[in-house]
């Protein structure tokens, strides 16, 4: 029994290569349950041994069944058995991913990454493994040994050994490489939460402990405080030792490894964890990304977690899943620096450097992808939706001076009813420029996007006091195939509002009786007193009745809410070219605006756009509305239809806030870089929900879809001729 | 400058010349909304140009009523109105005018950025722009009737 469990833990310390991973995987969960609820002391396995056995002859330990029998002998002696394979030729592909995804369960064991030594020495010369008496060894062992060398491989042991495991290297190893750290994980919780581990160095001060913890909580707390302000609490048992004080706060400066093994001998327990304590009072703002006091510049998952385009340039696949890379042995030369000396000595090496467990997520260490990531974003500032922010919701139209949007290609998908009139290229340059008041942009051509041509099936209200302007608008929706109705003045367009059923609007600003602008100021408080889009997202307010039983004014209640799923999209059509106008317009609570003349590009390009996001926003309101349109089919071609009015104030930004809170599946990583930023309430999500690179995107690919109609417009021409 | 309409038309790649009067690329957009294949080609923007044609000659009656009246407000309100859709059609020069007239209704100078109080200036001024701006719209108008005729006589 001893024997198994020896097998056991020392199988939950070993990293299998990945192509190993699910035979390894489904092995350690067993094990992993009996060693939580078994904390052994007396497994004991010498680490670095492990360590180094594992990195060359990683294969040989996938074979599972074997080890669970075997010996360590064995186990220390199969490199020798097996060929060593290459340690190059164990990138760590995607599929390490898996194990991330539970960070915190307690024994990762089966860790997928595989450990890549630096240098094959012969595999099993360090192979040590001790039994009970290494636990004083455990406490009087030089602190230095580890203090500040991260090269060797994370061993991540299982929390209920604890502080068993100790390396005793008994050659005089090669200083850059053979030395070892050993980590060990710490149970911490907050109060009332659930525990989690972090990862920390045995010797580690718990001021380093603070640290990881931050990093672990990197969006609860590490967002608002700094790693010094937490406190760290630790509950003795009583029966091992009475004359520790039941509960104390950890001074930074003791040493985590000593003052645990102190508390609790044989391992902690998950219900031993260290208490977290943040002050209350909290930094005004969140903590800028520099380091801590720690020398080593700290990062925070937030940098972790978006999509590591840039980490390609080394490590292809391991970069972007396993961001605990271990220090090199350079590195307390320069903690602060590029950090190319990684790069460089992976490069001269030729080894890759050792991949940490996914349990040492939170580990102080940083690893070399984060960096590379870091640059490559330095260098594409758009990329990862790094948008040039903006206080108002729609930020790329206020970048530029114009509207931000191109109309859409054209080749993929014509509108619906192609003109007769084939036209030259200089003319649309032309209708480009009287549209945005500006010059035309250099032609480029624009890839396929998302949006193709493909109008949704929207219901839009225009709102255009001159007859001509109402005349195209119409046809424009007419061409688009989408649906409208049409007001003349700014109350007017508030009570067809009323009747429900819009998505879009296009308001005209300077309308006889109510403004564009009041007009839109009274949607907005409308949809505001009757919750529309509060907590919309995810089916919540599916009946939209949500806030029926708040007091609401009689003439403010909107008839039939089920109508109304989610903040309607103004667009104003704005006829000066003012920069202030715009401002004013999207300060009211339009989300766009349209420089007037309107020409059909743009308009084809804000109705697809904007008519995407409502279908996307509340799919399913979006499905019950088409049912309801198709009863109520009829009086919808009727044009100039009239009705009431009121008015007031906005609060666009919060319901489209609410909206927009949740992040849909899979966009968590855009999200999270995108919800510390102003913009992220209103249009930009779009981007956000339909692909979050877009933003980016729009603003490079700025008038290139009107290039992309000229050069349609050539080949029609020519195809007629 | 001549600025022309090409039509990359199957039989005729006729040219029509609007001289400045016409902001090619943005009447070509009116010309593109036409739906029509078949029958009357050309019905929408037809009926869009003519239709701006009268509404302009009402405005231009109501401008000339406010004129009489010193109702510099309601001048500059028509003059915006007017401004709308001249600039939808790309009737560059009357919206030309019809933009100063907004502003010197308003109070403004002709660009719109400075303020003149000086009413009876503003009043003169608005009076030679609206005998300016009626010309620029006789000479749309007699463009666009030989333009459609034209039209006409190709299909």
């Amino acid at each position: 029994m001893i024997l198994r469990a020896i097998a056991r833990s020392f199988f939950s310390v070993i990293r299998f290569p990945p192509r190993k991973q699910p035979s390894a995987e489904s092995n350690s969960t067993t094990d992993t349950s009996q060693a939580a609820s078994t904390p052994v002391g007396q497994v004991f396995v010498a680490d670095a041994a492990v360590r180094k056995e594992n990195q060359h002859g990683g294969t040989t330990h996938s074979d599972t069944p074997r080890h669970t029998c075997d010996l360590l002998p064995t186990v220390a002696d199969s490199p020798a058995k097996q060929p060593i394979t290459d340690p190059i030729s164990h990138p760590t592909p995607p599929e390490t991913a898996p194990a991330y995804a539970s960070p915190a369960s307690p024994a990762p064991a089966a860790s997928p990454e595989l450990s890549r030594a630096p240098e094959s020495s012969s595999s099993d010369k360090h192979i040590y493994v001790r039994e009970t008496e290494l636990t004083s060894l455990a406490s009087t062992r030089p602190s230095s040994l580890s203090a500040s060398i991260d090269s060797a491989p994370q061993i991540c042991l299982p929390t209920s050994t604890s502080f068993s495991s100790v390396v005793e290297p008994v050659q005089s190893a090669p200083p850059s490489h053979e030395i070892e750290i050993m980590q060990r994980k710490i149970w911490v919780r907050r109060p009332g939460a659930s525990a989690t581990l972090v990862t920390v160095h045995d010797d580690d001060l718990v001021d380093t402990v603070r640290d990881a913890v931050l990093h672990k909580y990197a969006n609860s707390l590490g967002r608002s405080i700094d790693s010094p302000d937490i406190t760290l609490k630790i509950c003795s048992r009583e029966q091992t030792n009475k004359n520790v004080p039941p509960e104390r706060t950890l001074g930074p400066e003791e040493q985590i490894g000593r003052t645990l093994d102190l508390y609790y001998a044989g391992g902690q327990t998950i219900d031993e964890a260290l208490v977290i304590e943040v002050p209350q009072k909290r930094t005004p703002r969140p903590s800028p990304r520099v380091g801590t006091h720690h020398p080593v510049v700290y990062p925070y998952y937030v940098e972790d977690h978006r999509p590591g385009e840039g980490a390609r340039e080394y490590f292809p696949p391991m970069a972007v899943h396993s961001p605990h890379l271990s220090q090199h042995p350079a590195h307390p030369a320069q903690p602060n620096g590029p950090h190319l000396p990684h790069s460089m000595a992976v490069l001269t090496t030729g080894q890759l450097p050792p991949l940490p467990s996914p349990g040492a997520h939170s580990t102080r260490k940083h690893g070399r992808p984060k960096y590379v990531r870091q640059h490559t974003n330095l260098n594409k500032p758009t990329v990862n939706g790094i948008a040039p922010p903006a206080p108002l919701p729609t930020p790329p139209a206020q970048a530029d001076h114009r509207p931000s949007i191109t109309p859409p290609n054209r080749v993929t998908s014509p509108p619906p009813g192609r003109p007769k009139r084939k036209k030259q290229t200089s003319s649309q340059q032309q209708s480009t420029r009287s549209t945005n008041g500006e010059p035309p942009r250099p032609s480029k051509v624009a890839p396929v996007g998302l949006l193709d041509g493909n109008v949704p099936p929207i219901n839009v209200l225009i709102v255009e006091d001159n007859v001509i302007n109402l005349k195209l608008l119409e046809q424009f929706m007419r061409r688009l195939k989408v649906r409208w109705k049409t007001a003349m003045n700014g109350r007017e367009a508030v009570n067809t509002w009323r009747t429900g059923g819009f998505h879009l609007v296009l308001m005209d600003i300077q309308l006889p009786v109510m403004s564009g602008l009041e007009a839109t100021k009274e949607i907005r408080r409308l949809e505001s007193v009757n919750g529309i889009g509060l907590g919309l997202v995810g089916g919540q307010n599916a009946d939209g009745k949500r806030n029926g039983d708040k007091e609401i004014n009689p003439e403010d209640k909107l008839s039939d809410m089920n109508l109304f799923k989610s903040p309607v999209i103004i667009v104003a059509l704005t006829a000066s070219s003012l920069q202030s106008d715009r401002h004013e317009a999207l300060a009211v609570g339009c989300n766009d605006f349209l420089t007037k003349p309107v020409g059909y590009p743009w308009m084809l390009r804000k109705v697809t756009e904007w008519g995407c996001m409502q279908a996307l926003i509340d799919f399913d309101g979006w499905r019950k509305w088409k049912e309801y349109a198709a009863k109520k089919d009829e009086g919808l071609s009727e044009e100039q239809k009239k009705a009431k009015e009121k008015e007031e104030k906005a609060k666009q930004k919060a319901a489209l806030k609410a909206m927009f809170a949740k992040p849909p599946p899979g966009t968590t990583n855009d999200n999270a870089s995108n919800e510390d930023k102003p913009e992220s309430a209103g249009k930009p999500v779009v981007n956000g929900t339909s692909n979050g690179p877009t933003r980016g995107h729009k603003i490079t690919r700025s008038g290139s879809g009107s290039a992309i109609m000229l050069e349609t417009h050539h080949e029609e021409a020519d195809e007629s001729n | 400058m001549s600025l022309y309409i090409a039509h990359a038309n199957e039989a005729s790649h006729q040219e029509f010349d609007f001289g400045d009067n016409v902001d090619v690329g943005t009447f070509e957009q009116i010309l593109d909304m036409d739906e029509g294949e078949e029958d009357d080609g050309h019905e929408f923007s037809r009926s869009i140009v003519f239709g701006f044609l009268e509404q302009a000659e009402t405005t231009f009656v109501k401008m000339e009523r406010a004129l009489k009246e010193n109702d510099l407000r309601q001048l500059s309100e028509l003059g915006h109105y007017l401004k709308g859709s001249s600039a939808t059609l790309g009737f560059t020069k009357v919206k030309d005018q019809c933009e100063k007239i907004q502003h010197w209704g308003a109070r403004k100078d002709e660009t719109g950025s400075n303020p003149e109080t000086d009413d009876k200036k503003n009043l003169k001024l608005i009076n030679e722009s609206l005998k300016k701006v009626r010309e620029n719209v006789e000479e749309v108008n007699n463009l666009m009737v030989k333009y459609y005729k034209q039209l006409e006589g190709e299909e």
